[in-house]
């Protein structure tokens, strides 16, 4: 008699999940304290000292036909309060041709914006980040070709400190 | 016959090992959960919920780093919308804390409030700051203490 081993379908299942969770996880990029980064984030390292990338950044958001909203000046916020560190600066930009875009297919997402680039000079160089656009823009309906083309749009920007 | 059991068999466990792929990677610091979003219905009219926020954030000991105004924005290309305004808070005693405990939180400061018009009502947005700033080092208690700072705030503008 011919005897054929049969595998029920669900142990064959969880025997795969079990491999699978025992394998090594790929590694997220990580924040100086050793947690990942938050989903969405990019990080781009600048060749030019902090002045300058501040200086070309706001240049680059000019040419993408952006305007650049607010600035915070976190180092100068923090002298306030006794305070010191390295240069750090946020750049908030935007275009009303894109704001127009997003109240008109989704409102809600009017949180989102002015978008943001922080610029941080620390020991190792001066370091660009920001949230990418289609990671901000894809919860919401209506939004994602939008996000697309941000995240064109903040290369671009960012390619002048590369 | 066997081909087909084998090949069955490789299927379920091909799909086994992706299925536990998508569950242990989860996707960066937060694990894929996003920022809480908060909306509170305002009783009050857009331009009565601007002024009792603004007096909030003033009560509350931040400071109100920038005010857009979207609407006025939306009329440069030629759209006529209902009030949307965003405000845009923190406070130095805060950045000292936060800058102090991860830099890299630093892009989430000043934390924004969005008010938009509805009606003859308004509603307060916000991202609840402990799920904003869960995903950096050593922000359990500000973040907390900022919920409450914001929780007080946002109440005081709106009911």
């Amino acid at each position: 008699m011919r005897y054929r081993k049969s595998y029920p379908v669900g142990t064959l299942v969880l025997g795969g999940l079990a491999l699978a969770l025992m394998l090594p996880a790929p590694a997220a990029a990580q924040q100086p304290g050793g947690m990942p980064m938050p989903e969405g984030r990019l990080m781009v390292p600048s060749k030019y000292n902090f002045n300058e990338t501040v200086s070309r950044l706001k240049q680059a958001i000019g040419q993408q036909n952006m305007m650049v909203v607010a600035e915070a000046d976190h180092q100068a916020m923090l002298s306030m309060v006794g305070t010191q560190s390295k240069g750090m600066l946020t750049i908030e930009f935007f275009h009303p041709r894109y704001g127009k875009v997003i109240f008109e297919n989704n409102r809600a997402a009017g949180i989102e914006v002015p978008l943001r680039l922080v610029v941080m000079e620390g020991d190792m160089g001066t370091m660009v980040s920001y949230n990418k656009p289609s990671h901000i823009f894809g919860k919401y309906k209506g939004l994602e070709g939008l996000g697309a083309e941000l995240d064109g749009v903040l290369e671009r920007i960012t390619a002048a400190v590369k | 016959m066997h081909t087909k059991a084998t090949l069955r068999r490789t299927l379920v466990l091909l799909g086994g090992a992706l299925l536990g792929a998508t569950v242990g990677c989860g996707g960066g610091g937060d694990g894929g959960i996003g920022p809480e979003r908060i909306d509170k219905q305002s009783a009050y009219s857009f331009e009565e919920t601007l002024t009792r926020l603004t007096a909030g954030i003033r009560d509350v000991n931040l400071v109100l780093v920038k005010e857009v105004d979207y609407q006025t924005m939306l009329r440069m290309v030629n759209m006529e919308t209902e009030g949307l305004r965003s405000l845009e808070v923190f406070h130095p005693r805060y950045g000292a804390r936060l800058f102090g405990a991860d830099r890299s939180a630093g892009l989430e400061v000043p934390m924004r409030l969005f008010v938009r018009q509805d009606g003859d009502r308004a509603v307060v947005s916000y991202y609840r700051p402990s799920s904003v700033l869960r995903r950096y080092s050593g922000m359990g208690d500000l973040g907390r203490e900022l919920d409450e700072v914001f929780d007080r705030m946002t109440d005081a503008a709106t009911r």
